[in-house]
């Protein structure tokens, strides 16, 4: 015959099972890792400044040439890569990437020559966005950064999948936390490579407003509910960019972040102030808008770049900026 | 093992009874007729709910996990189909994200869900409430519109700040604007009205 | 009421099958509940369901039969094997009695004997196709317990596949009593499982010269079967409900019973039509 378990060592079993779980929890509560606030990440000045006055290039070229050429020049035009990173520095490159569409994307190539600048400079780089509108990482495949930066030596990573943590804003005026992804809180560089689009409800979005990627998704939502433009402000204030590369070899005027017209401009931007680059580039934007006659705005009008500004995240006073032009062909 | 007459005949009886109940049920369920938002290419309600073996498969393909099980939101015939949930996930088979053909459709094995083009498809229209939404309410926020796949199916009226506008008859029924609408309680949800449902040739 | 060893192990293998069916769909490698399923290009549809879709519609198409006679086929040759091993309902129903004091459930006769399932079914049958309505779609309990598994492993929602969970505890009260009742008088499933069966590999022999049966009365085979079948003097078509539980192999005092692979006597006429 066969061994037979006993009802009541059955019942004993059952109970005993009960038991477990019941200590399983109550001792859960007690110790598992409650939510800590995290210290701001230390500020740090703008690596890209001469005689006090921050540096910003403007670099035009033949992109379909040579636009790693237009990239490189770009940076080396205020200072080289060298300024922010060097060997053994954790570099997180951080795309603007909305959707699928490659369009509202940078050119992954801008991406690929941002990566490998970075890593010849001895920096390990990181490729990291949070969407917000769509999978990420079926977005930054779809957009073709993802094999472009891969190929390049970077590691892609998709925020969402990671476990968020819990960051102070000591300068903020409508968020005092936040809440972002260990990638980003612990990275010793941060570029944020942007294309350079209009808006429909920001006005326009490049650098500053890049960093809602690095936030997630019910921040995203926390912000829209509160005042967008000076979350985005008070963001910057604790996760700034420590260069930024606007992709502007085609623009998205008349309406964005989607839908709108693409415009070839060949032009690569770049600052290590953030504020200084989007006041500059909504400038270009603004002018070439004019040039097609397409309806356009007050580049010293946009309120987030404005808010940004008071808040000390940089300068959009032209005195305090020096502006480097130049045409590479 | 032989059977009485009796028996038989007390067979009968309740199978008739049962039959009897079955159709009472079937009468309660049809009266309470209110429609979900079906997976793209759905086919006409009537043969839908007979086609729908609820297996689930549909479901558990969709790359975005739009697709829920219904529970009680419409009437007892419809438990356990499929219906389109945004809340969960934003159904992007308009957007590109299936690739080639409805990941939904291709997989269901009786053919209750058909395999459709982009052009064809629309499996409902979002209703928006102007007096949940964040633009109205004097916020930056243009989120139903930088997501929304359809060319013009949301405008925008410019205005401090500008504020959307919703055309109902360009839209197809993704749900992704109401996936993404940060107002709490959201400004956006999808009904079924203007769904288009595939043709059953069986 | 004790718990044998063999139990044991079916339970264990329904919970096999409910977390490979939970499993499977985020792994990608087989979609699909017990209704029907699909896994590389070869799909698999219940045989209630197939009835079903054809008293609905009323057509036929080739889409379905495929599937459809696959599934058929299996049963053909496995028997009732799916209600005594991968049924999670039936596992329920079958040790629900384990927790109540010394009650053992009425099996053999009881309530009602094993002709009402084709009453029910009968009635399930003519409702799909007099107005339509399927109601087996609606609680045929495989389909709803994989239903919430896969709904809530991947949606993380649960509908009210929950509701009609409950209604199998309050069914399952029944049980308590009169243990698998619900499987041999009112599953369709079960019925047109056990009208399948025609090959029915793997079943119960009882070796007549072993046996203590006729003379002492013994009929342990009939108490412990949970499908009321009267396993030493049950022709082949009666032994088709049989859901290869194996109790009553393991609880013969004069071990009379093997599990055969095949019929015997299906064996020899197949011998004799070739020769």
């Amino acid at each position: 015959m066969q061994r037979q378990v006993s009802r009541r060592k059955f019942l004993k079993a059952l109970g005993g099972l009960a038991v477990a779980a019941g200590a399983g929890g109550v001792l859960w509560e007690v110790f598992r890792p409650k939510e800590t606030l995290n210290p701001a990440k230390p500020t740090k000045a703008n690596a890209y400044t001469q005689n006090g006055r921050a540096l910003v290039s403007i670099i035009k070229g033949k992109p379909e040439t040579d636009i790693e050429a237009i990239v490189r020049r770009s940076v080396e035009a205020i200072g080289g890569i060298g300024a922010i990173v060097s060997a053994g520095r954790t570099v997180v490159v951080k795309p603007a990437v909305l959707t699928s569409d490659p369009d509202c994307a940078p050119d992954p190539r801008v991406v690929v020559a941002v990566v490998r600048l970075a890593r010849e400079a001895g920096g390990t780089v990181i490729v990291a966005e949070s969407s917000g509108g769509g999978n990420t990482a079926y977005s930054l495949s779809q957009v073709g950064i993802t094999s472009a930066a891969e190929h390049a030596g970077a590691e892609v990573r998709a925020l969402p999948s990671e476990e968020l943590l819990l960051m102070e804003v000591p300068k903020g005026r409508a968020i005092q936390s936040v809440k972002t992804f260990p990638t980003i809180y612990d990275c010793d560089v941060l570029i944020s490579v942007p294309r350079l689009k209009r808006h429909v409800a920001s006005t326009v979005t490049m650098s500053l407003k890049n960093m809602m990627g690095v936030v997630p998704d019910s921040e995203k939502r926390r912000f829209h509910n509160t005042d967008l433009s000076q979350c985005i402000a008070d963001l910057n204030t604790a996760l700034k960019p420590d260069l930024t590369v606007v992709d502007a070899t085609f623009a998205m005027t008349r309406t964005g972040p989607t839908g709108g017209d693409m415009v070839q401009m060949d032009t690569i931007m770049a600052s290590g102030d953030p504020v200084a680059a989007d006041r500059v580039t909504a400038q270009r934007l603004q002018e070439l808008e004019d040039r097609l006659g397409i309806p356009s705005f007050d580049p010293a009008g946009v309120r987030h770049i404005n808010a940004a500004a008071a808040l000390g995240v940089g300068t959009v006073d032209p005195s305090r900026m020096i502006v480097r032009e130049e045409s590479i062909f | 093992m032989g059977i009485t007459r009796r028996e038989f005949l007390e067979l009968l009886a309740g199978g008739a009874v049962a039959l009897g109940g079955l159709r009472l049920l079937s009468l309660i369920s049809t009266h309470a007729q209110a429609d979900l938002v079906r997976p793209p290419g759905a086919v006409e309600e009537a043969y839908f709910k007979r086609l729908c073996v609820r297996c689930g498969i549909c479901l558990e393909v969709c790359p975005t996990k739009a697709i829920v099980l219904a529970g009680l939101e419409a009437h007892v015939e419809a438990i356990g189909t499929p219906r389109i949930e945004p809340t969960v996930g934003p159904c992007e088979f308009y957007r590109g994200r299936c690739e080639t053909g409805a990941r939904c459709a291709g997989f269901c094995p009786t053919g209750a869900l058909q395999p459709l083009s982009k052009e064809e498809v629309k499996m409902g229209t979002a209703e928006f409430s102007s007096h949940r939404c964040l633009a109205y309410m004097g916020k930056e926020c243009i989120v139903c519109k930088e997501t929304c796949p359809v060319p013009g199916a949301i405008t925008v009226i410019s205005d401090l700040p500008p504020k959307p506008d919703f055309h109902g008859e360009k839209c197809v029924g993704c749900g992704i604007c109401v996936y993404h609408c940060p107002a709490e309680p959201k400004a956006l949800t999808l009904g079924p009205e203007g769904a288009r449902r595939a043709r059953w040739l069986g | 009421m004790r718990v044998g060893r063999i139990e044991i192990l079916r339970a264990v293998t329904t919970s096999l099958f409910i977390l490979f069916f939970a499993a499977a769909p985020i792994l990608g490698i087989m979609y699909g509940t017990s209704c029907a399923l699909t896994f590389g290009g070869f799909s698999l549809i219940s045989p209630l369901e197939l009835i079903l879709l054809i008293t609905g519609t009323k057509t036929v198409l080739l889409t379905w039969l495929i599937p459809g006679l696959a599934a058929i086929l299996i049963v053909v040759f496995f028997g009732r094997f799916f209600c005594g091993w991968i049924c999670p309902v039936g596992i329920l129903f079958g040790y629900s009695h384990v927790i109540t004091q010394g009650r053992k459930p009425r099996l053999a006769g009881g309530l009602w004997k094993n002709r009402e399932r084709y009453a029910v079914l009968f009635a399930v049958l003519s409702a799909s196709l007099l107005f339509g309505f399927a109601a087996p779609y609606l609680f045929s309990p495989p389909g709803v317990v994989y239903r919430a598994i896969i709904s809530f492993t991947l949606s993380r929602v649960i509908g009210t596949e929950l509701m009609v969970l409950l209604l199998f505890f309050i069914l399952d009260l029944l049980a308590l009593q009169y243990g698998r009742t619900w499987c041999n008088t009112l599953c369709p499933l079960g019925t047109v499982i056990s009208s399948l069966g025609l090959v029915n590999l793997f079943r119960p022999e009882v070796d007549r010269e072993a046996c203590v049966g006729s003379d002492s009365r013994c009929l342990n085979c009939w108490r412990v079967c949970p499908m009321r079948i009267p396993v030493t003097k049950a022709d082949r078509w009666a032994m088709m409900a049989c859901s290869k539980c194996l109790k009553c192999w393991a609880n013969c005092p004069a071990n009379a019973i093997r599990i055969e692979v095949i019929d015997r006597s299906l064996l020899r006429r197949a011998e004799g039509s070739i020769l």
